[in-house]
C-alpha cells in the first residue's frame, strides 16, 4: 500500500509516513531474519518445523492422497482386519467381479477401513481442533491477563482467584466432566479445551503487565491521551508477543494430547467421524491388541509424532525470542 | 513461620470456595436430566419421575440446592450416590487410598531416575548425553499416555506374558507384595514418564542456576574435588527449589492417574469419576471435583511449607 502512495502527489506529513513504514518494514524484516537465524540454530526445531509441514500438508490433501474412502464401502467387509502391506490385493468383490485394490499401507481397521485413509481424514479433524482451542484458549489468557496486570486492584484479585480456583482442578478431570456432562460434538470439543487451559497463559501475561506498565514508554502514551485499549494492546501487549506465540505452540500440542485422550474414552470427538484419539477407542480390547496392534500403533505414533514436533517447535521459538541467548 | 503457615491455609479458604461454585454450575447448569437418565421406560413398575426428584432434592431452586450441598459439604457429607445408592463418602474412601498409592509411586519413580540425570545433564551440559535426556525428556512430555499404555500391555502383558494386563491384585485372602508390586510396575511407569520428563528440564536448571554462583566458585578454589563441590555444595541448594515441584506435580500426576486407572482398571478415583461420568452420578462426579482439588490444595500448600522450612529466605515475604 505504501508503494502505491509513493506514486502519487502526497503532503510532506503523509510523505513522512510512508518514509517511516518503509524504515519500519525494513527493520521488521531484518528482525525476522535474525530472529529466523536464531531459530534455525536448534536442529530439533528445524525437524520439527518440517514434520508438521509435512503432516498439515497431507491433512490439507487427504481427500487426493487417501488410497480409499475413509467412511469404507461395501466390499471392506471381506478385508476385516487386514494387516498392513505394500502389495495390492486382488480379491473377489461382493459382486462377484474379481477387482485389484491398491495396498493397505497401515493395513484394515475392523469394519474393514482403510486405517491409512482414515489417519488422514482424522489428522484434518485433530490436527485442526488442536489450532482452534489453542487459539480461543490463548485469546482468553491474554485478554484475562491484561486486564488483571493492567488494572490491578481489586480487579486483579478477583480474577486471579479465579484462575487459581480453575487451576486446583486438574485440567483433564475438569475436561471428562464438563465433556461428559455437556456432551460434545467437534465444536464443543475445541470450545472446552480451549476454556480450560488458558489459565497459564492468563498468569504470564499478567506478569509481564505488571512489569511493563510503569516503565517511561507506557507513561508517555497515558499522558499524550492515548485511550486505555491502545495502550493495553499496542503498546504494553507486542511486548509479550514472544511468550505468547511460544505457549500457543506449547498449547497446540496440549489441545491435540488432551483431545485424543478425551476421543479415546468418547468423550471426544464422535465416531463415525474419525480423529486420531478415537481411532483407538477399539484397541483397548485385548483381542484387539493381539489381532490387529496397527490399528492402535498407527493413530497413536501420528499423534505423538505431531505433539513432539510442536513441543520442539515451541523450544526452539522460545530460545529465538529469548534476548539473553545471544548467537 | 506459623504465621507463614497460617497465612497460606487462609489463602486457600476462599479458593475452595471458588472451586465449589464453578464444580456446582458444571453439574447443575448441564443439559439432560438425571432423572431420566435413570428411569428405565421398558421397566414393568414405573417410578414417578418427580418423587424421584424430589428423593434428590432436585425440585428446589438452583440456589437453595448449592447453599443445602455446600452446607452438607462442610459437614463432610457429600450425598447419597443415585447410582449405588451409598454415601459418596464411602466410595470415594476407598477409592482414594488407591489413588495415592499409584501417584506415589509414579512420584517416587520419576524423581529417583530424573534427579540423577538432571544433575548429570547440568554438569556435562551441551554434551551428546545431555541432548539425549532432554530429547527422551521432550518425548516423555509429547507421548499419549493412553497410546503408551497400550502399547506396553501389548509388548509386556500380551506379548511377553511378564506382567499382568490390569486390576491390582489377583490375590484376595491375603497381601501378597509381589502381587501388588507386579499390578503396580506398569501403570507407575506409565504415569511417571510425564512427570519424570519435566523433573528432568527442572532438576538440571535448577543445578544450572546454582553451578554459575560464586560459592561454587570458591569451594572450587578452595581445593574441593569436584564430586564433592558437585554432590555437596551444588546440589544440596539445588534439590530446595524441587520442594515446590511437588506441588506442581500434583495436578499432573491426578489427571494422568485418571487416564492410566481406567485403562489398567486401578480401583481408584479416576475410575470412579469415568464411571460416574457414563451414569451420570452427579453426587459423585461433585464430589469428585471436590476431592481432587482439595488434593492439589492440600498438595502445593505442603510443598509451600515444606519448601519455607527446608529454606528460610522465602518466609521473608
Amino acid at each position: 500500500m505504501g508503494f502505491k502512495m509513493a506514486f502519487q502527489p502526497v503532503s510532506p506529513a503523509e510523505a513522512a509516513a510512508v518514509a517511516e513504514s518503509y524504515e519500519y518494514s525494513d527493520t521488521a524484516g531484518r528482525r525476522f531474519l535474525a530472529f529466523w537465524k536464531k531459530f534455525r540454530k536448534n536442529k530439533l526445531a528445524v525437524a520439527g518445523l518440517w514434520v508438521l509441514l509435512v503432516l498439515y500438508t497431507a491433512a490439507a490433501f487427504a481427500p487426493v492422497l487417501a488410497p480409499y474412502d475413509p467412511a469404507g464401502d461395501a466390499n471392506d467387509i471381506l478385508l476385516v482386519d487386514q494387516a498392513p502391506s505394500f502389495h495390492a490385493i486382488s480379491q473377489t468383490g461382493m459382486d462377484g467381479v474379481m477387482s485389484s485394490y491398491p495396498p493397505n499401507i497401515f493395513g484394515r481397521d475392523e469394519l474393514g477401513r482403510d486405517v491409512l485413509s482414515r489417519c488422514l481424514y482424522a489428522g484434518r479433524i485433530s490436527l485442526s481442533i488442536g489450532i482452534i482451542s489453542a487459539g480461543i484458549s490463548i485469546l482468553i489468557g491474554t485478554i484475562w491477563g491484561s486486564l488483571a496486570g493492567y488494572y490491578g486492584g481489586l480487579l486483579d484479585n478477583v480474577l486471579m482467584r479465579i484462575v487459581d480456583a480453575i487451576r486446583s482442578i486438574p485440567t483433564f478431570i475438569l475436561l471428562i466432566v464438563i465433556m461428559s456432562v455437556w456432551g460434545g460434538n467437534i465444536f464443543t470439543v475445541m470450545v472446552v479445551l480451549g476454556i480450560t487451559s488458558w489459565t497459564g497463559t492468563a498468569r504470564f501475561v499478567r506478569a509481564e503487565f505488571l512489569s511493563i506498565k510503569e516503565r517511561e514508554f507506557v507513561l508517555a502514551a497515558e499522558c499524550s491521551g492515548v485511550s486505555e485499549a491502545r495502550v493495553i494492546f499496542r503498546h504494553i501487549l507486542p511486548n509479550a508477543i514472544g511468550p505468547i506465540i511460544v505457549s500457543a505452540t506449547m498449547g497446540v500440542a496440549g489441545a491435540i494430547l488432551s483431545e485424543s485422550s478425551l476421543s479415546f474414552f468418547g468423550l471426544g470427538v464422535q465416531p463415525p467421524t474419525a480423529s486420531w484419539g478415537n481411532m483407538l477407542i477399539g484397541a483397548q480390547d485385548i483381542n484387539t491388541m493381539l489381532n490387529a496392534p496397527w490399528k492402535a500403533f498407527y493413530p497413536g505414533i501420528l499423534i505423538f509424532l505431531t505433539v513432539l514436533s510442536f513441543n520442539f517447535v515451541g523450544d526452539g521459538l522460545r530460545d529465538a525470542f529469548d534476548p539473553k541467548l545471544k548467537d | 513461620m506459623l504465621r507463614f503457615i497460617l497465612r497460606r491455609v487462609l489463602n486457600a479458604i476462599p479458593l475452595l470456595f471458588i472451586v465449589t461454585i464453578i464444580t456446582y454450575i458444571i453439574i447443575n447448569c448441564a443439559p439432560g436430566d438425571p432423572v431420566r437418565m435413570f428411569i428405565n421406560p421398558e421397566a414393568k413398575t414405573q417410578i414417578d419421575p418427580m418423587l424421584l426428584k424430589a428423593q434428590w432434592g432436585l425440585d428446589k431452586p438452583f440456589l437453595v440446592r448449592y447453599l443445602i450441598w455446600l452446607g452438607n459439604l462442610l459437614r463432610g457429607d457429600l450425598g447419597v450416590s443415585f447410582f449405588h445408592g451409598r454415601p459418596v463418602t464411602a466410595i470415594l474412601a476407598e477409592a482414594l487410598p488407591n489413588t495415592i498409592v499409584l501417584s506415589l509411586a509414579a512420584m517416587i519413580f520419576s524423581t529417583v531416575i530424573a534427579i540423577p540425570i538432571g544433575i548429570y545433564s547440568a554438569v556435562k551440559r551441551n554434551s551428546i548425553w545431555d541432548y539425549i535426556f532432554s530429547s527422551f525428556s521432550f518425548m516423555g512430555v509429547s507421548i499419549p499416555g493412553f497410546w503408551f499404555a497400550l502399547m506396553l500391555i501389548l509388548l509386556f502383558s500380551l506379548k511377553l506374558g511378564w506382567l499382568p494386563t490390569s486390576g491390582m491384585r489377583v490375590v484376595y485372602d491375603h497381601v501378597d507384595l509381589w502381587d501388588r508390586l507386579r499390578h503396580l510396575i506398569l501403570p507407575t511407569i506409565v504415569l511417571g514418564t510425564g512427570s519424570m520428563a519435566s523433573d528432568m528440564r527442572y532438576m538440571r536448571n535448577a543445578m544450572l542456576n546454582v553451578i554459575n554462583q560464586d560459592f561454587i566458585r570458591t569451594a572450587r578454589a578452595k581445593g574441593a574435588s569436584e564430586s564433592r563441590v558437585i554432590l555437596k555444595h551444588a546440589l544440596r541448594n539445588a534439590l530446595l527449589p524441587m520442594a515446590t515441584l511437588v506441588g506442581f506435580m500434583i495436578p499432573a500426576l491426578i489427571s494422568g492417574a485418571a487416564i492410566i486407572e481406567a485403562i489398567f482398571a486401578w480401583p481408584g478415583l479416576g475410575r470412579v469419576l469415568v464411571e460416574a461420568n457414563f451414569t451420570r452420578d452427579y453426587p459423585i462426579i461433585m464430589g469428585e471435583l471436590v476431592v481432587y482439588s482439595l488434593l492439589v490444595i492440600v498438595g502445593s500448600l505442603a510443598s509451600d511449607i515444606l519448601y519455607a522450612l527446608v529454606d528460610p529466605r522465602i518466609r521473608l515475604d
